[in-house]
């Protein structure tokens, strides 16, 4: 077959300008036209993400920022190159290779440095003319119709036997990717019984991890590992494979020396940091987290959410500075995220509390309440998982309750406005503000707030015994008695005592109520 | 106490040989360019066969005093996967096309696989060993380079053979046992050499059985024969 290099489109992605300009010049003489170069990892995803290149040619080593696997899994990760694409890793040395992501994540080859023109041909001509040969099946699962794919895998191994091997490969990821287990099971088991390759064996893990068979995936696993030092997607596995079994501590040390041997994958650090603070180990915990945050700066994979698991981190280690500046470069970083922003002033709240600023803590507190009753925001779950968290921290029971109730929908986001249990919420922050102005001895501004939320929530007995209670004071104060301010301290008494007529607090403003009425 | 800053060794050992790889690759392209310049000009030719047959030394070099560094780390794991071993040779071909060009000596593959035939093998950390093993043999041959595959009782056999006189018979008869002590080696380099190519031979492993390296008189052409087997 007879490549046509005119019509298709190169990138090369290298940081040394000297071998960027001798690829093209290699290409060229190829008979290439359209030949684009970037210099390092965001560049090149750019430039990929605009244009649909047919062929990619990405050094591994890409100086500071993401190297070029970094390149491969975003690209992916965001589908700007699909199985049809080619994508040729460049190594210096050839043992770097197996220190690589998953098998969805792997090159179609790799060359090392140096190479000729001759062997770069070669090569090409290769995998361009299978992915030609496999065209349908790689169309097909590019579009998502996995079970097409599947059927025309089928067909190509009965059209093309001599790449039997290469199909099955493809087949077995495209049954897992249809969550077809028993159908990769037999791809592998085939494969498995003339030769034991390394993909087969890690595809066979895979699949009994997938079947819920974890002491199968384990086993598999672990001789893969100790056989394949560098094998880290069989770390991955084996590690989920542990942690489904319980054993969230050996799960911990796989992904620990996975993550050794491969520092620049963000994706890996974030797990342990996860998997770590479940297992209790802040130290881990917070130095994985701090890779994944420090990684995510020049990444598409950065999330504030591991912002905020650090910054929860370093609080509960009693590094509240720590915590402060994280949380400014946090919002600094996520400016025009609302959440971010209503979450870095909760943690703020909470960094400040543990510092011992009380009333710095007690005023941010209030500015996060006041974000969420301001309207109709959707928040996510986990952020008012937060606030439940800050609202028991500062007293604020009932609102905790709220929110509390608010997050058993199991919904991902809430909307304020719109959720049952949060319809009463400002009303509960009205008389959380009544209990601070009466503390304050504002004893009208308390009462306006302590009836505004006793009307709106009758069955709620704290605020209705709250404004039961600032109206007699009142009037005590005043030494003179109201009848109509009398009928409404009796109606707020006779809810309380609907709820709960056995309440303390209730019986002793029944005493007060028949000293004022006298 | 000392203050010296403390150095990861292998990471500036990886970064020197990124950078050093770079450079030989820009180097070698320039003599490509240099050598159609001066196409005609015999004794220009020379001297740039010269130099890209160092360059592709001191290649060799660096990929095995990187390789055996992991070794000694028992950092070093083979990837073994699928490989059209008729592939395999076209490649170790094309690769050492321009040098034998160069040095006028005509490189020939002899497959006597199908074109189809796989083999189980680590194709780089392989071609790494025998194209060191070519660039050495270029330095001897005559005229020719044959480079073989066959098949002897299930294993795959690649040689590598010359007409540059031969080894030594006493070499022929000593080196395993040299090699295996170590590196204690008068002939340096081409001792490394070969302890590097016996550990990856090893490092190919099916069912119990390791691979092996042999050197002979070559029956074919007068000169040596290098020989990998791969179980």
């Amino acid at each position: 077959m007879k490549i046509d290099y005119e019509a298709r489109k190169f990138l090369v992605v290298d940081d040394f300008a000297g071998f960027r300009s001798m690829l093209r010049g290699m290409l060229q003489m190829l008979g290439a036209k359209h030949i684009d170069d970037a210099s390092n990892a965001a560049r090149a995803v750019e430039k990929i993400a605009k244009n649909n290149y047919d062929v990619i040619l990405c050094d591994y080593n890409l100086g500071s920022g993401q190297d070029g696997q970094g390149v491969l899994e975003e690209a992916k990760f965001r589908g700007l190159v699909g199985y049809t694409t080619v994508f040729v890793m460049i190594t210096a040395e050839n043992t770097m290779k197996m220190v690589m992501g998953a098998v969805e994540y792997k090159p179609d080859d790799y060359l090392t440095k140096p190479f000729n023109k001759g062997l770069l041909k070669k090569r090409l001509d290769n995998i361009i003319s299978k992915k030609s040969d496999l065209g349908k099946i790689l169309r097909a699962a590019d579009r998502g119709e996995y079970k097409k794919a599947v059927i025309n895998c089928d067909k190509e191994m009965v059209e093309h036997p001599k790449m039997a091997l290469e199909i099955a490969k493809i087949k077995g990821e495209v049954c897992i990717r249809a969550d077809q287990y028993n159908l990769a099971e037999q791809v592998y088991e085939k494969v498995l019984s003339i030769k034991p390759l390394v993909w087969a064996r890690l595809g066979m893990g895979k699949v009994k991890y997938y079947k819920g068979e974890y002491d199968n995936a384990i086993e598999i696993l672990q001789v893969l590992v100790n056989e394949n030092k560098l094998l880290v997607e069989a770390y991955d596995l084996l590690s989920m494979a542990l942690n489904k079994r319980g054993d969230s501590e050996s799960a911990q040390t796989v992904l620990m020396n996975a993550v050794e041997l491969s520092p620049k994958a963000i994706l890996r650090h974030k797990q342990l940091g996860r998997l770590a603070y479940d297992n209790g180990d802040l130290v881990a915990s917070e130095t994985a987290l701090k890779s994944a945050v420090k990684l995510g700066k020049t990444s598409y994979l950065r999330n504030p959410k591991d912002h905020f698991a650090l910054s929860k981190v370093l609080l509960e280690q009693k590094k509240a500075d720590e915590a402060l500046q994280l949380i400014a470069e946090t919002r600094k970083n996520f400016k025009k995220d609302e959440n971010v922003q209503l979450e870095t002033r909760i943690l703020e709240a909470k960094a400040f509390q543990a510092k011992g600023s009380d009333d710095l803590a007690k005023r941010l507190f209030q500015d996060a309440c006041k974000d969420f009753t301001s309207g109709a925001q959707e928040i996510p779950a986990h952020i008012v998982e937060d606030m439940v968290d800050i609202c028991s921290e500062f007293g604020e029971n009932e609102m905790a309750d709220a929110l509390k109730e608010a997050l058993e929908s199991g919904d991902e986001t809430i909307n304020l406005s719109t959720n049952d249990a949060l319809a009463n919420f400002e009303f509960l922050r009205m008389n959380m503000q009544g209990i601070e102005c009466y503390g304050n001895d504002d004893l009208p501004q308390a009462i306006e707030l302590f009836e505004k939320a006793a009307q709106k929530m009758p069955k709620h007995i704290s605020s209705n015994m709250n404004a039961a209670q600032a109206l007699l004071e009142n009037m005590k104060e005043q030494g003179k008695k109201n009848k109509v301010v009398l009928k409404r301290v009796r109606k707020y008494l006779d809810r309380s005592k609907k709820v709960d007529s056995s309440n303390e607090k209730y019986q002793k403003l029944e005493i007060m109520y028949a000293q004022v009425v006298g | 106490m000392s203050d010296k800053i403390e150095l990861d060794f292998s990471t500036v050992m990886f970064s020197t040989i990124h950078d050093v790889k770079n450079s030989l690759v820009v180097a070698q392209g320039s003599l490509t360019d240099l050598s159609d310049i001066f196409k005609s000009n015999t004794e220009a030719n020379q001297s740039l066969a010269l130099l890209q047959y160092e360059i592709e030394r001191t290649n060799h070099n660096l990929v095995r005093m990187l390789m055996l560094y992991k070794l000694n780390q028992e950092f070093f794991t083979p990837h073994l996967d699928e490989y059209e071993v008729d592939d395999f040779l076209d490649e170790l071909i094309i690769h050492n096309e321009p040098y034998g060009e160069a040095k006028q000596v005509v490189l020939e593959k002899q497959c006597s696989l199908d074109e189809e035939d796989t083999w189980y093998l680590d194709r780089d950390l392989l071609a790494s060993v025998i194209n060191s093993v070519i660039n050495n043999a270029l330095r001897y041959a005559k005229s020719k380079i044959i480079i073989s595959a066959e098949v002897i009782d299930k294993q795959l056999h690649i040689h590598v053979d010359d007409d540059g006189g031969g080894y030594p018979d006493e070499f022929i008869r000593n080196w395993k046992t040299r090699a295996s002590s170590g590196f204690n080696y008068e002939s340096q380099s081409t001792g490394l050499g070969l302890y590097f190519a016996e550990k990856v031979a090893q490092a190919h492993v099916l069912q119990g059985v390791h691979g092996d390296v042999m050197l002979e008189h070559s029956q074919h052409l007068d000169g040596a024969r290098f020989t990998m087997v791969i179980p």
